[in-house]
């Protein structure tokens, strides 16, 4: 009875078995194979890494986090390992209560939601009280519902005030979190160079007025640039030497007060902004206290600031008044003077500004919460990636991580692109670093192997596209055209019954023209690619481009490959203004195998490229020999759903991708990928060159 | 085969002038230009009065105005002319470029780089020394009068170099650039084509400035004079500033909801 149902039950697995791998076809051994790698580290290299931030005998349960862990995918297991890391720092119990819940909390919020989480726990540590650090993290629910309905976050409005600003300045000036707020005080202040608010604000009792007073704020400190507070530095400080603090306290609300006579005069809208405000907090506004002076200058400030300190007038307290600085107003005249074009680090330091700083420091026009967090997050992340995972050893390449922040946005050819991180379910912005490569050594005399056999090809795809070519050509019967169809013309005379709808359709149209296509060959250049299809690679896009040029469709030819998310690179080898000339051929014999295969970010780039024609029929053609992948956990699952998003994209600028691939799996995941009629295997690849010109002639018909 | 050669003077001359407020010495250049026989290239973004400015040159010249507007299946046939069948012989039909040949009038090709390229071809040797259009069908050399002018529009903002002129085609004209007027000259159009408040204008042209300040930044081109004048009737007509804005400028401007609800901010900020 044992042994039988031991049998029945080898059976019934064996039957399972089969069943999923018929599933195939349907995705369900997708998900199989999903399960088995989500993308992420496996326990063993959590384990080890979590060993080396909390110690080996830390006597914490290590292995249960990293059994948690596991689950996620691999960016925000490197998030959870930089921001341990950080909280251990700052102390040791907290970054185990984080990892504690970390795994947890992380699936439940969104990417914005955490943030907040792990910035208002910085926050406390930065106050100093601990406590409420400790209970923010295990509270980390109240992040994850809107129960705060007030609450206006800077990370929310970043966006649309910095394009507000710039829509107004013309240049771009980030918007950063300021300094702590201090006594229940909001802190905003500007140096020129960027605009510093609150990280959140809650002071009015519904959302609102909160999101309202940020833009105040912010046209506040546009105000200051544009009225130039800064040169009243001098006067300003002669004054406080002589009359205390009390003269800065007044100038203060009357710079704010001529500076709510700028806004009232350019934008009407947001004056009625602040009058809502001023009827909200109750304030008496003193509407005629510039009345008598014609010009307002910061100079008009400081007489009414000195003849207010002897009448000793009561002056509106106003929610929205920046924090005027003399730091700040010297930093701003030195930079004038100066002339300096290059950025400086603001003055103003808060406990949290290290990394922070130098990013400032080189223009980076990353922001607060999109920057500040991002940039820890990013460093952290990157010194991990870069190095072998056994022998990875914390912080040690984090200077050339920040160096190479420095550089970013500046470069020439390099562009950066978001990508779809499926655990998150959102996109993760600016991740992959993407540059255009040129090769420099080109193949100079290309030795052809078998010209007898290429020829047989050229000659097959040459007849391919020439049908292509003639079946446009002339359309007759037309009822309008370039030239009179004689034919139809004589049988229309010598017709029985003279039907007059035979004598309107006597043209020829010409269409040869008319095809108006555009195609964007984008070919996989990974490491696996190397040999024979390397050369048959190359010889089909060869041949490709030698006979395309006859069509007059436009074409491109890029290569893709990379290694890691900093170091996606595309290969130019035929742009779309280019003609086909000697120089694209020997690109096309230089192209060789490189390393990985991010596909989303290469589809992502190309598109873009392919986007800007302007033909009625775009393709997109991606010849590759194998699923997604690169180093950096770009594998799985998360490679073939950011690759699919990718395409999608493309799509939606209604652009058509094809996929042909060598991958004999490829079935597994293309449908899913790209849906149906998307995509073809080639099984015999000394066919490719011909089975290019079918396709094509396929796909532009 | 028949021929018309003389345009009824009704159709394509301008009888009132047009309102057109220069923003530059654009007048002088045309004048020139049609004095020395030389074809013009109006260059500049959408709705910034290069049809308004033919219009008005049309009308200060006394020539008859041909417009075409250039698509991307225009034929050659479609600009020179074409045989139609009628009664079972054959006419022969003037397209709109060698009827404004054989007449003198102005030829105004808009948008030119929409069409295709070989139908560009057959301007070439009109915009030369030689000013001829050749007639293929027919067998005839045309030889354009000395009234006879080419002007086309031509907006280098949004096309891609694929879709740019040819130097050779470029390299025959005089370009005058239309870009947006100054801010005074522009609220002035708006003031003068809606009869809407100065004072709104001014505001209505302040909001295109922060548009166009946005190019390249979620908006491809700035709001044009055009869309400028377009909220201001609206506004004239009794809607409300923020709604007309919305519907004339902001809503038109772009789809992407990201940047609507900026434009959309930005409108909250001036009205
Ligand atoms: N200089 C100008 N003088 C008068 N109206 C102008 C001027 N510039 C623009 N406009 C207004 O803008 C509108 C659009 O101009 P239009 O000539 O059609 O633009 P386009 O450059 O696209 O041909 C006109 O109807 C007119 O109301
Ligand atoms: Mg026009």
């Amino acid at each position: 009875m044992g042994l039988f149902s031991d049998i029945l039950k080898k059976l019934d697995a064996g039957n399972v078995k089969r069943f999923s791998k018929g599933g195939a076809r349907t995705g369900g051994a997708l998900e199989l194979r999903q399960t088995a790698s989500t993308g992420g580290m496996a326990t063993t290299e959590l384990l080890i890494r979590l060993e080396l931030i909390m110690g080996q005998a830390s006597g914490l349960p290590l292995m249960d986090y990293a059994n948690e862990m596991v689950h996620l995918s691999h960016p925000l297991q490197l998030f959870i390992f930089s921001e341990t890391s950080e909280i251990s720092n700052l102390s040791y119990e907290h970054a185990h209560e984080f990892l504690s819940v970390a795994s947890t909390a992380l699936v439940l919020m969104e990417q914005k939601q955490y943030e907040r989480w792990l910035s208002g726990v910085k926050q406390a540590f930065a106050s100093g009280d601990p406590e409420s650090a400790s209970y923010q993290i295990k509270n980390y629910l109240d992040y994850t519902s809107e129960r705060d309905t007030r609450t206006a976050y800077l990370s929310d409005i970043t966006y649309t005030l910095e394009k507000l600003v710039l829509s107004i300045h013309k240049t771009e000036l980030p918007i950063v979190a300021a300094e702590l707020v201090t006594e229940n005080k909001l802190m905003s202040y500007t140096d020129d160079e960027a605009l510093y608010l609150p990280l959140s604000i809650s002071h009015f009792d519904n959302y609102e007025d909160n999101n309202r007073l940020y833009k105040v704020l912010t046209f506040q400190l546009l105000g200051q640039i544009h009225c130039k507070t800064a040169l009243a530095l001098d006067t300003l400080s002669d004054g406080i030497r002589e009359y205390g603090d009390d003269f800065l306290t007044i100038f203060s609300t009357i710079e704010t007060l001529r500076i709510d006579q700028y806004i009232k005069a350019e934008f009407p809208g947001l004056w009625n902004d602040i009058v809502l405000l001023h009827k909200k907090a109750k304030v008496v506004y003193p509407l005629n206290i510039f009345d008598n002076a014609d010009i307002h200058t910061v100079e008009t400030s400081l007489q009414l600031t000195k003849s207010l300190l002897e009448s000793k007038l009561d002056l509106p307290e106003l929610i929205y008044q920046s924090t005027f600085q003399l730091a700040l107003m010297a930093h701003v005249q030195n930079v004038t003077i100066k002339q300096e074009s290059k950025r400086k680090a603001p003055l103003i330091l808060n406990p949290t500004t290290d990394v922070h700083d130098e990013l400032l420091g080189t223009g980076d026009p990353k922001t607060a919460d999109r920057g500040y967090l991002r940039a820890l997050k990013d460093n952290a992340g990157d010194s991990v990636l870069n190095s072998p995972p056994p022998g990875w050893i914390p912080g040690s390449s984090d200077e050339a991580e920040v160096a190479q922040h420095i550089t970013k946005h500046n470069e020439k050819g390099v562009f950066y692109y978001r990508e779809w991180d499926t655990s998150l379910k959102s996109y993760r912005k600016d991740w992959c670093r993407l540059k255009e490569t040129v090769d420099e050594d080109l193949v100079e005399d290309v030795v052809i192997e078998d010209p007898e056999a290429l020829r047989h090809a050229e000659n097959r795809i040459r007849k391919t596209f020439d049908q292509l070519i003639n079946d446009q050509k002339f359309m007759r019967g037309q009822n309008d055209g370039d030239e009179i169809d004689i034919d139809a013309w004589v049988s229309a005379r010598s017709g029985k019954s003279k039907d007059a709808d035979d004598y309107q359709n006597l043209y020829i149209r010409n269409n040869t023209n008319n095809r108006d296509v555009a195609i964007m060959f984008a070919v996989d250049l990974s490491g696996s690619t190397s040999g024979w299809k390397n050369t048959m690679i190359k010889q089909s896009t060869w041949l490709l481009c030698k006979t395309l040029a006859r069509m007059g469709d436009q074409y491109a030819v890029y290569g893709f490959s990379g290694a890691g998310r900093n170091d996606c690179r595309v290969y130019p080898v035929k742009r779309f203004e280019e003609n086909y000339t000697k120089s694209v051929k020997s690109r096309i014999f230089s192209m060789k195998p490189d390393q990985y295969t991010r596909m989303g970010v290469a589809i992502r780039h190309l598109s873009k490229l392919l986007g800007k024609t302007s033909a009625k029929t775009r393709i997109l053609f991606v010849l590759t020999d194998g699923r997604p992948d690169d180093v950096d956990s770009y594998r799985g699952q998360y490679g073939v759903e950011d690759t699919r998003l990718a395409l999608n994209e493309a799509k939606a600028l209604s652009l058509k991708p094809f996929v042909l691939t060598f991958d004999k799996e490829g079935m597994d995941y293309l449908p899913y990928m790209l849906g149906s009629n998307r995509y073809q295997l080639i099984t015999d690849i000394s066919q490719l060159p011909i089975q290019i010109s079918t396709i094509y002639k396929q796909l532009t018909t | 085969m028949t021929t018309a050669n003389i345009i009824e003077n009704s159709k394509y001359y301008i009888k009132d002038e047009p309102y057109y407020l220069p923003t530059a010495n654009e007048v002088e250049i045309f004048n020139t230009a049609l004095e020395e026989n030389i074809p013009v290239l109006l260059k500049g973004p959408t709705g910034c009065g290069k049809t308004r400015f033919m219009e008005y040159m049309s009308w200060y010249t006394k020539r008859p105005l041909i417009t075409v507007s250039c698509h991307d299946d225009l034929t050659t046939a479609d600009l020179v002319g074409r045989y139609l069948i009628q009664n079972d012989t054959t006419v022969w039909q003037d397209g709109p470029l060698t009827t404004a040949v054989r007449n003198g009038c102005i030829c105004y090709l808009d948008e030119i780089v929409e069409a295709r390229k070989d139908t560009t071809v057959v301007i070439h040797p009109l915009c030369d020394d030689r000013r001829i259009l050749p007639i293929e069908k027919l067998g005839q050399l045309l030889q354009a009068p000395p009234e006879f002018c080419l002007a086309m529009s031509y907006n280098p903002g949004y096309q891609s170099a694929v879709k740019d002129l040819k130097p050779s085609t470029r390299q025959r004209f005089i370009s005058i650039d239309f870009s947006y007027p100054a801010a005074d000259v522009e609220a002035k159009i708006v003031n003068q084509e809606a009869g809407l408040d100065m004072a709104v204008c001014e505001r209505l042209v302040k909001l295109a400035e922060m548009t166009r300040n946005l190019v390249g930044n979620g908006l491809d081109e700035g709001a044009s004079t055009r869309l400028l004048v377009h909220a201001a009737k609206l506004i004239n007509r009794g809607f409300e500033p923020k709604m007309a804005c919305r519907c004339g400028i902001a809503d038109v401007l772009t789809d992407d909801n990201e940047t609507v609800t900026l434009l959309h901010e930005m409108i909250e900020t001036l009205f």
